[in-house]
This record gives structure tokens, sequence and C-alpha cells, in this order.
């Protein structure tokens, strides 16, 4: 299957290569404006420990709010790694070689992000050994029924797994950069690369562990997600306590993971000038996954949305209504449309899919999981079962801040990502191209 | 002795180490070398590993800790809860799953460190070669003398350079 172009040894090593030292003016500008909002962002945590919790909009009976949503939707989309990268390379599917790596990372950066929002959240974040289940002197032992607990363990094993999973392939490509680089690049490369020399022995090595690796990263992304829905499952809040939550979340985190891996791809072919190797057909292969996805949490949506509908239950009728025609009615026709019509309408009709609508897709997307997530956390906790207690939230600029700086400390991890190691693995595409 | 033959071909590669293991070299004998993995037709050079069985064994281990911690969290820990436990069933469903995992990826990890001697590097008889785009290096070890006949496989097969090094070195 032709699906890769026959690109010379030294031309894949150039191209790929270049932009580890080449850095434009609009690069650092980038840099900058992302550095900055995630100081900001920071100043406002600070500000936020000082103060304390309440100037995060919280209020009774809503305090779960923006900081969940920004939690959810960030392990949502580290799915685009390990989930899209896993299940290709099992399946063997050869296209996936320049896709696999900008997959990879946007997990361990979603990841490292997704993780630290508990933290924020904790308040008093000092205290956030209290998550692990440690034994303690002072008789004072976490609480292990807390979701935190499931939380910490999941998002523990998927971020060593998912590191792992990305350093692994890194390694060959490590090791040439360390016989071709300079300075510190060298020092570095040569530390990372662990003594790697290209020995049969350690090709078959790595090739059996990449295969394990991704079988078992795999059933740790299902699980991790599955986890993160039970914190909200588990709890008798309207429109929690569904069986359906497991599956639903698995299928909306690989939904946002696909839109993000798209616009990350459609990023990395413009600004580092990579159209050989990014090429339509990943885009046009990616924009069909993205159908996919979308038809899939459509069908998910409304099975939800039916099932309490139709089970006219008081409490959770309150919530439905106030989603379908109520206060939240905007944001959910919102969602549908961007999650759902506009995909369908642009990536549906082959003469429309191309990387300009498939882009326009992944930020709709983006867009849309992240009004999902909202409206699956706030709008039940503001209308509990009793009606005398439902309450209203409004965020707070601290919350805002706090939201803007993890997108800002996401592509600034990435912007550092691609100017020190190869974005796409290029041992892989060589293998893959002239194998 | 040790011979670094250099080939462009997979094809030529295959037949070197076929004629190689013909003249008695066993497979600890004969190293490759290249910057893209070299796939030898089954039978030939076939590399064991036991990365498998030692991720099963990993993930068997870390649910046996995650086990014995929560058996003696529940037993030592003199909590009063009335009688109820203090790790629910879900949550020792959710710790020992996700161990579990965690124990599959680091046996995965260790066990590929080991045989792939990264980390702590295997004993080599002489340096490895310098990787070339599309080439591929035979390193073979002769240690009783017997290199002029693996320096005939070696050319008979096709190699485009062969370089001798003293073993040791």
């Amino acid at each position: 299957m032709a699906t890769l172009a026959e690109i010379p040894h030294s031309d894949v090593r150039t191209d790929l290569w270049r932009p580890l030292s080449q850095f434009s003016v609009r690069y650092w500008t980038l840099v900058t404006l992302c550095s900055l909002t995630v100081a900001a962002a920071l100043a406002a945590w600070g500000y936020q420990i000082y103060r304390g919790l309440g100037i995060a909009g919280y209020n009774r009976p809503v305090f779960w709010a923006f900081y969940e949503t920004d939690f959810v939707f960030w392990i949502g989309i580290s799915h685009a790694g390990t989930l899209i990268s896993a299940i290709l390379r099992l399946a063997g599917a050869r296209w996936r070689k320049p896709v696999t790596r900008a997959a990879e990372a946007i997990t361990v950066f979603c990841l490292m992000i997704g993780a630290l929002i508990p933290l924020i959240h904790l308040g008093r974040v000092w205290r956030f050994y209290w998550l692990i289940p440690y034994p303690n002197e002072r008789l004072i032992w976490p609480n292990f029924r807390s979701p935190l607990v499931w939380d910490m363990t999941a998002i523990f094993t998927y971020l060593t797994g998912s590191v792992l999973y990305l350093y692994l392939p890194l390694i060959p490509d490590l090791a040439e950069l360390a016989s071709h680089s300079r300075d510190w690049r060298r020092h570095l490369y040569r530390l990372l690369a662990i003594g790697w020399v290209g020995s049969d022995r350690q090709w078959h090595a790595l090739e059996i562990a990449m295969k394990l690796m991704a079988g078992i990263v795999l059933c740790i992304a299902v699980s991790v997600h599955t986890v993160v829905s039970w914190d909200f499952s588990m709890a008798i809040v309207p429109m929690w306590h569904s069986t359906i939550f497991g599956p639903y979340f698995v299928v909306g985190a690989i939904f946002s993971g696909i839109a993000a891996l798209v616009l990350v791809m459609a990023g990395l072919r413009h600004f580092l000038h990579l159209e050989e190797y990014l090429q339509p057909l990943h885009f046009d292969n990616l924009g069909k996954l993205l159908l996919l996805m979308s038809l899939l949490w459509f069908y998910f949506t409304m099975a939800e949305q039916l099932t309490v509908w139709y089970g006219n239950d008081p409490g959770e009728y309150a919530v439905f209504q106030s989603r379908i025609y109520g206060n939240f009615a905007p944001l959910f026709w919102t969602m549908v449309f961007c999650n759902f019509v506009l995909p369908f309408a642009l990536l549906g009709i082959k003469r429309l899919r191309n990387i300009t609508t498939i882009g326009i897709c992944g930020v709709t997307v983006l867009i849309g999981m992240w009004i999902e997530r909202f409206l699956i956390i706030v709008n039940p906790l503001r209308q509990p079962r009793l009606a005398a207690a439902w309450g209203t939230y409004a965020p707070t600029w601290v919350e805002l801040l706090i939201t803007g700086g993890t997108f800002a400390a996401m592509v600034l991890l990435y912007l550092i990502f691609v100017r020190i190691f190869p974005v796409i693995a290029i041992w892989e595409y060589n293998d893959a191209a002239h194998g | 002795m040790l011979l670094t033959a250099e080939f462009v071909e997979t094809e030529a590669v295959s037949k070197a180490v076929t004629s190689l293991t013909a003249e008695g070299f066993s497979g600890d004998e004969i190293e490759l070398f290249s910057d893209v993995p070299v796939q030898l037709p089954p039978g030939v050079l076939d590399r064991r590993s036991r990365i498998s069985l030692m991720a099963v064994l990993g993930a068997v281990v870390n649910a046996s800790l995650a086990t014995a911690f929560i058996y003696f969290t529940q037993h030592n820990y003199p909590l009063v809860t009335g009688g109820m436990p203090i790790f629910t069933g879900w949550s020792i469903g959710i710790v020992t799953g996700e161990m579990v995992g965690a124990g599959a990826v680091a046996g995965t990890i260790l066990m590929l460190l080991w045989e792939g001697g990264l980390l702590i590097p295997r004993k080599r008889s002489g340096p490895p070669p310098a990787l070339k785009p599309g080439s591929v290096f035979v390193q073979v070890s002769c240690p009783d003398g017997r290199s002029v006949r693996a320096a005939g496989c070696l050319t008979k097969a096709g190699a485009v350079d062969i370089q001798e090094h003293r073993e040791g070195r």
C-alpha cells in the first residue's frame, strides 16, 4: 500500500531534524505569548491558594465546576495518543507512522495538565499527599472510598505507561541524534539513548516491547476514562447515576483526542513544512475516524437523553428540561452543532472533506466536547433532586484564567517538544517507506 | 578476532547469516547492526525473548502487592468504622486493576532494558559499528581463528566492506 512518500533516507533526516535547529520569530512570539498566559494562570492559582477556593465561583450546591470540566476534558484528549497509536500499531496500519509520535506527545502533555487540575481543585494544595494511600503514624488516613484515590491510581499508571510508550520508539532516533549533535543536545540525547547501538537484539526487544506496551496501554487508557466516568456515575445526582457513562466517556475521549490530533497535525504540517510527510491521506483517514466517533458520540448522547425523557423521573427530568429548552439549552444545542451537525455535514460528504474542513471540525469538536463536560458536571449539580436546594453558578476570572492557562500550557509544552525531539519517528518512517 | 561486514541488501544479510550458521557459528557469535529493524526470514537468526513472560509476572507481582496492601489496611489500621470496611469492593477493584497494568508496564520495560543491553551494556568483544542509513552491518565473533572461513561467507554473500578488529578493544 503506497501510503508514504518514498523520500531518500538522508532527506528524511534533514527534513525532520530541521525544526530542531531553526527558530523563527513566529516561534518565539508564540512561546512568549503562551508563557505569559501560563504565568498569569499560575499567578491566579497562587491568588486562589492565598484567598481560598471561595474565589473560584463555587457556591452551594455547585462545588464541581470549571476545574472538573478541565480535568475530564484534558484526560479525555489524552486518549489521542495511546488509543490511536496503539490501535493502529496493533492493526499494522502503515500510514500511521508519521502520525503516532505527535499523538503520543499529546497524551503525555494532556495527562500532565489533567493530573495538575485535582491539585488546583484541592484548595489546600500542600496536603496533596493525602491523595496517596499511605500508612500514617498520626492515624490520619486518606479516604479510600474517595474517587480522588481512584483517579490518582489510574492517572499515575496511565501517565507512567504513556511516557514510556512515547519514549521507547524515541530511543533509536535519540541515538542517531546523539551522534550528529553538539553541545548540551549531544549530552541530553546520549543520556536518553541509554546505550542504543542498533543491534538486532535491541530491535527485536524493542519491537516486542512496543507491541506489548500498545496492548497494555490500550487497556489502561480505556480503564482510566471509565474510572473518571465513575467519579460521577457512582453518585446519585440526577443524570449522573447512569450505567452508560463508562463507554460514553471513552467514546467522547477518543472523539476529542482525534480532534486534537488533527489540529496538532495541521499545525505541524503548516509551521514545520511537513507537507510531504503529513499528507492529505492522513487527514482523510483521521477525518473518517472523526466522523465515525461523531456518530457514536451522537448515539450515546441521544440514548442518554431519551432514557431520561421516557423514564420521566422528576429529579432527572428537571435537569433534562433545563438542558433541552431551559437555561442550558443554548450550550446543549451548540454542543450538538459542534459535535454532530457540522462534522456530519463536512466530513460525511466526500467532496467537502479536505485538510481545512477537517481542521475546522477539529476546532468545533474540541469546543463541543468542553461544553459537553461542562454540561455533564454543572447542569445536574445545579439542580439536585430537592428543588429547594437548587442554586446558580457563574465562573470567576480565576477559573477562566486558569482554564486559559491550561490551553496555553498545552501549546507551550508542544512547542518545546518539537524543538527538542523529532516529531515524526525517523526510523519508523524509513522502515515503512523503504522496508 | 571480530569481523564487521557491511551489506546494503537484506537478502544478502540473510544469505550471510545462513552460511555463517552452516559453518558452525552460533547465534550468540553473530550480531546485526542497522538504523532500521532488519526483517530476516523465519529460522534465520531467531532471537528468543522473555519480555511477554516478564509482563505477566510483573502484573501478578503488582496484583499481589495491591492485595497485600488492601489486606493489611483492612486488618491493621485501628479506625473505628462500625463494621464497615475501610476499602470498598469498588476501590479494591480499581486500585488492583490499575496496579496490574502498572506491573505489566514495569515488567515489559525492565526486560527490554535487560534483553536489549540498555542501561547495563552487555559485554561486547568489540565496538559496535557506526550506523549508516540503508546499510546493515554483520558482526561475527571468531574466537578460535575461524576468521578466514567467516570472511569467506561474508564476501560470498555480498558484503561491500569487511573490517577486522582485535577482540576486547
